[in-house]
C-alpha cells in the first residue's frame, strides 16, 4: 500500500499481455490488492488496477492495464497499448504452449507498442514445479537473447510478484527518468496523443490517506 | 381462476362504492365534514358489456365501469387506483350472486393489465384483455357498437398509457399498457387541527417518505451515500408528482369544487410548492455532500417494480388444441415485462432462444425434437472421434522416437490436431471460471462444468467459420442452468440458435463488434449531444462499453438478474436485436452528471467509471430505461441505419 493515490512523482502505464488463462488477472490482484481468486473470471474487454510504490525516493503510482488473452480480441484493444512504458509477459510455465506463443506476444508489442517498451518476461504458477513444462533455464536464455528481463513468480502463493512488478517499475524509472515529464502532462489517450512517460492520474482514487509499506 | 388486483382491496368482492378509504377514516376523526371522504369517481359506465372468460364458449352479459379509488393514506398524494370492473347482469341481488354458473363478477386494476387487444370492426366491437404475467382476463363484447368500445378506449387511455405493438399473427390492433402517474383527483385530507403548525405538517410528510426510502429492497455497497442520494432523487420525483397534481386538479377538476373546496385547495398548492422547494434545498444539499466522498457510481434502481413473471400454468394455458401458442406477441410482452419464473423457464426458453418456433405446433415440435436430437448424436460421435484422435496424436508427438522420417509424420499429424487441442485447452480453462458461483458449475468435474465443455467443443466443431471464442461460455452457463445437463441436445442447439443471432460479437476481425459500437456511437450523438461530445474527445470508439456490448452485461449483474434480462433481450420485442444498446445508452445518460465531470480525453478515467458501474445497477431499471430510450429514439434514422 501506498500513500494518497493524488500524490506521486511519476505515473506508469503497465500492460500485461500473454497467452488466456496463464495468470495476467490474477497477478493483477495480487499486486494491486494483495488477492488472489480461485473462480476469477476471463477479463472481458480491458480493466485496470493502480497502486503507488517508493523507488529511490520518489513515489511512483503504476497503473496496470490487463485485457483478454485470447487472439480475437487483440484488433480491438490496440488501444490498450497507448501510452505503456512497460510490459509484463506473460507465461504459463506448465503450459508450453503459452511459452511458444511469446514470440507472437513480441511481434504483437513491436506493431502496436512505443519502441522503447520496457518488457519483463514473467513465468507464472512457479507453485505448480510438479507440472512444470518450460524449464528456467530455457526460458531465462529466451530473455537473454532477446534483451528481456526474466522472473519466475506465483499469484497464487505470492512468490516473486512484488519483486517482478518493483523490478519493472525501477527499471522503467531509470530508463526513463531522463525524458520523463513532470506529473500534470496531457493525455495520452487523446486520439492524436504523442508517447509519453507520464499519464493522468484517474479521478476516482479514494482520498483517504493509506499507510505507507515497503 | 378468478381475477384479483394487486393491491390490498384484494377481494373480489363488488362493494367499493361505499367503502371509506383509510384516509378518510382518519379525516372523520377530528373532522366530521364529509368532502374529504373520498368518493370514488367514475370514469366510465357502459350498462351492456358481455364478457367471455377464458375457456368458456359464450360471454355471459353484463355492466362495465372504470372506477377511480383513493387508497391513499393520510398525506398521501398521489396513491390512486384505477379499477376495471365488470359486473354480471342480475349478479346485485343475493340469489344470483350466489348461483356460480353465472360468470364472476371482475375487479381488477388497471394497472395489472399487461396488453389489451381491440377488434371494433368486428360485430360486436370485442377487447382481449391479458393482465400481467400473461393471464387471460376474456374477452369483452360491446353490443352497443363501436362508440361504446371507443369512449372506453379513451378513457383508458385517459389512465394509462397504451403502446401499439406490431403483430401480424392474430388480427386487431394490440396494445401493450403502460402505467401513468396518476394524482388525486380530490384535495387531500388535511388536519385543521394542525393548521397553525404548518412545519409539522410537512416533517411528517418527509418523514413518511424517508422511510419509504430506506426501507429499499435491495442491498447497497455503500450505503449511506446511495440512500442519501435516493432520496433526494426520490423527494424530488414524488414533489414532481405532486405538483402534476397541482396543475390537473388546477387545470380540468377545479370545476367540481366547491368555493370552500377551491381555497382549501389554493393552501395546499401553497404548502405543497414550500414543501417541494424544501426538498429542493434537501436535494441539492446531498448532492453535494455526497458527491466530494463518492467513489463509486450511483446504484440504479427502479423505484416501483414491473411486471409479473410468466408462470408455468399461465405458460401451459396459452397453448391452443393443437399445440400452438394462443397469442404469441401478449405472451413475448409478458415475458419482456415480468420476465419466467424458475420453473418454467426450461419450456419457456427453447423458444426464446429461437430453438423452438413461436408459431410452431406440438406436433411439429415433437418432430424438429426427434431430428435434432438425432443429428446431435451424430455430431456428437463425430466430436468422439476427433477428440480421440487428437488426444493419441498430442501423445505420439511426446514419444522421442530419433527415427527423422516418424518426426515428419509426427509433425504431420501434430498440425493436423493443433488447432483443435488449442480450442480444447482454451475452452478448458474457461469453463473452469464461468459462473463458479453457481452451485453447478463450483466444481472442475461437476456435470455443469463437463457439459458446458462438450457443448463448446462441440460447437467449436460444428460452426468451423466462429469456432470458440472467450464470452462465449457467459452465454452458454445460464442456458445449461436453465435446462439442466440431461437435455444435451436441446441446450446444443438452443446455444447454437443464440449464437446465429450474436455470432457477429465473436467475428475474427470483430467487426461485429465495431459494428455495433459504432451504431452506440450514432444513437448517443441523437439521444444526448454533450455525452457524445464528450466520448468524441475521449473515446469515440466506445471500447469503454466493449464488455456491455460483447457479453450482454453479463459482467455486469448477478447471475439470477442476468437470466431475467436475457429473458426480455430474447425477445426481441423491443429494439430487435438492439435493445442492448439502447440500454447502454439510457445507462451511460442516466450517469451523464458524473460521467461530465471526468476530464475530457481522459479514457483511464472513463474506463474505471464505466468498469465500476458493475453491479450497480438494477435489471428492472436497465430494462425499463432502454425501453425508454428505444421508444425516443428507435425510429431515428441514423441510429437504425
Amino acid at each position: 500500500m501506498a500513500r494518497s493515490d493524488d500524490e506521486y512523482d511519476y505515473l506508469f502505464k503497465v500492460v500485461l499481455i500473454g497467452d488466456a488463462g496463464v495468470g495476467k488477472s490474477n497477478l493483477l490482484s495480487r499486486f494491486t490488492r494483495n488477492e488472489f481468486s480461485l473462480e476469477s473470471k476471463s477479463t472481458i474487454g480491458v480493466e485496470f488496477a493502480t497502486r503507488s510504490i517508493q523507488c529511490e525516493g520518489k513515489i511512483i503510482k503504476a497503473q496496470i492495464w490487463d485485457t483478454a488473452g485470447q487472439e480475437r480480441y487483440r484488433a480491438i484493444t490496440s488501444a490498450y497499448y497507448r501510452g505503456a512504458v512497460g510490459a509484463l509477459l506473460v507465461y504459463d510455465i506448465t503450459k508450453k504452449d503459452s511459452f511458444d506463443n511469446v514470440q507472437r506476444w513480441l511481434k504483437e508489442l513491436k506493431d502496436h507498442a512505443d519502441a522503447n517498451i520496457v518488457i519483463m518476461l514473467v513465468g507464472n504458477k512457479s507453485d505448480l514445479q510438479h507440472l512444470k513444462a518450460v524449464t528456467t533455464d530455457d526460458a531465462s536464455a529466451f530473455a537473454e537473447s532477446n534483451g528481456l528481463s526474466f522472473i519466475e513468480t506465483s499469484a497464487l502463493d505470492n512468490s516473486n510478484v512484488e519483486e517482478a512488478f518493483r523490478s519493472i517499475l525501477s527499471e522503467i524509472y531509470r530508463l526513463g527518468s531522463k525524458k520523463a515529464l513532470e506529473k500534470g502532462s496531457t493525455s495520452n489517450f487523446a486520439p492524436n496523443a504523442t508517447q509519453t512517460i507520464v499519464i493522468n492520474p484517474p479521478a476516482d482514487e479514494g482520498k483517504t490517506e493509506k499507510a505507507k509499506c515497503c | 381462476m378468478p381475477p384479483e388486483a394487486q393491491d390490498q382491496s384484494k377481494s373480489s368482492e363488488f362493494l367499493m362504492q361505499s367503502e371509506p378509504t383509510p384516509a378518510a377514516n382518519h379525516s372523520n376523526a377530528s373532522q366530521p365534514v364529509t368532502e374529504t371522504q373520498r368518493q370514488p369517481i367514475t370514469h366510465y359506465h357502459s350498462i351492456s358489456v358481455d364478457h367471455r372468460p377464458p375457456a368458456a364458449a359464450n360471454p355471459t352479459r353484463g355492466t362495465l365501469k372504470i372506477v377511480e379509488h383513493d387508497i391513499g393514506g393520510k398525506d398521501d398524494l398521489w396513491n390512486i387506483q384505477l379499477y376495471f370492473i365488470w359486473q354480471p347482469k342480475g349478479a346485485d341481488t343475493e340469489d344470483a350472486a350466489k348461483d356460480t354458473t353465472l360468470a364472476k363478477p371482475l375487479k381488477v386494476s388497471i394497472d395489472d393489465f399487461l396488453t389489451i387487444r381491440t377488434q371494433f370492426t368486428l360485430q360486436p366491437p370485442s377487447l382481449t384483455v391479458h393482465l400481467n404475467g400473461g393471464r387471460l382476463l376474456g374477452d369483452f363484447y360491446f353490443p352497443n357498437g363501436p362508440d361504446a368500445a371507443m369512449a372506453f378506449f379513451h378513457c383508458l387511455r385517459d389512465h394509462v398509457v397504451p403502446l401499439e405493438m406490431d403483430d401480424d399473427f392474430i388480427p386487431g390492433d394490440l396494445y401493450a399498457l403502460e402505467k401513468k402517474n396518476r394524482m388525486r383527483r380530490v384535495a387531500p385530507t388535511i388536519n385543521t387541527a394542525n393548521n397553525g403548525d404548518r412545519e409539522e405538517d410537512f416533517s411528517d410528510l418527509l418523514a413518511d417518505l424517508r422511510i419509504e426510502g430506506s426501507s429499499h429492497r435491495r442491498p447497497r455497497r455503500n450505503m449511506s451515500n446511495t440512500v442519501k442520494d435516493d432520496l433526494g432523487i426520490m423527494l424530488l420525483s414524488h414533489f414532481a408528482r405532486v405538483t402534476q397534481a397541482a396543475r390537473e386538479i388546477g387545470d380540468g377538476i377545479s370545476t367540481l369544487l366547491d368555493e370552500e373546496k377551491r381555497k382549501k385547495e389554493l393552501e395546499r398548492r401553497r404548502r405543497e410548492n414550500a414543501a417541494r422547494h424544501r426538498a429542493l434545498d434537501i436535494h441539492a444539499e446531498v448532492t453535494a455532500s455526497s458527491s466530494e466522498e463518492r467513489d463509486l457510481p450511483r446504484r440504479l434502481t427502479l423505484e416501483s417494480s414491473r411486471g409479473v413473471p410468466v408462470s408455468l400454468s399461465v405458460w401451459n394455458d396459452s397453448f391452443d388444441d393443437d399445440g400452438k401458442l394462443i397469442d404469441i406477441q401478449v405472451m413475448r410482452r409478458a415475458v419482456f415485462a415480468g420476465g419466467v419464473e424458475c420453473d418454467a423457464r426450461s419450456a419457456v426458453w427453447p423458444f426464446l432462444l429461437g430453438f423452438y418456433d413461436w408459431k410452431s405446433s406440438a406436433a411439429e415440435r415433437l418432430n424438429l425434437l426427434e431430428t435434432k436430437e438425432a443429428e446431435y448424436k451424430a455430431l456428437k460421435s463425430k466430436w468422439q472421434s476427433l477428440q480421440s484422435s487428437a488426444k493419441e496424436a498430442e501423445l505420439e508427438t511426446l514419444d522421442k522416437d530419433p527415427n527423422a522420417v516418424n518426426a515428419d509424420r509426427r509433425e504431420r499429424v501434430r498440425k493436423k490436431y493443433a488447432d483443435y487441442l488449442e480450442t480444447e485447452e482454451q475452452i478448458e480453462k474457461d469453463i473452469i471460471r464461468t459462473d463458479r458461483r453457481v452451485e453447478m458449475f463450483e466444481q472442475d468435474n461437476s456435470n455443469g462444468t463437463l457439459t458446458m465443455g462438450t457443448i463448446l467443443n462441440m460447437y467449436a466443431m460444428y460452426d468451423k467459420r466462429t469456432t470458440y471464442c472467450q464470452g462465449m461460455s457467459d452465454f452458454l452457463a445460464p442456458i445449461v442452468y436453465v435446462m439442466g445437463i440431461d437435455d444435451e441436445a436441446i441446450i446444443f442447439w438452443s446455444f447454437e440458435s443464440l449464437m446465429r443471432r450474436i455470432e457477429s460479437n465473436f467475428r475474427h476481425d470483430q467487426s461485429g463488434m465495431r459494428r455495433q459500437l459504432r451504431k452506440l456511437g450514432r444513437l448517443m450523438e441523437v439521444a444526448d449531444r454533450d455525452l457524445s461530445q464528450f466520448f468524441r474527445e475521449t473515446d469515440p470508439d466506445y471500447y469503454t462499453c466493449f464488455r456491455w456490448v460483447l457479453v450482454r452485461f453479463k459482467r455486469e449483474f448477478s447471475f439470477e438478474a442476468i437470466c431475467r434480462l436475457w429473458e426480455a433481450l430474447w425477445t426481441k420485442l423491443v429494439g430487435g436485436d438492439d435493445l442492448h444498446l439502447f440500454i447502454a445508452a439510457a445507462l451511460l445518460i442516466a450517469q451523464r452528471r458524473d460521467i461530465l465531470r471526468l476530464e475530457k480525453g481522459a479514457f483511464d478515467q472513463l474506463l474505471r467509471y464505466i468498469n465500476d458501474m458493475s453491479m450497480r445497477i438494477d435489471e428492472e431499471y436497465a430494462l425499463h430505461e432502454g425501453e425508454v430510450c428505444f421508444l425516443k429514439y428507435g425510429e431515428h434514422s441514423h441510429v437504425s441505419s
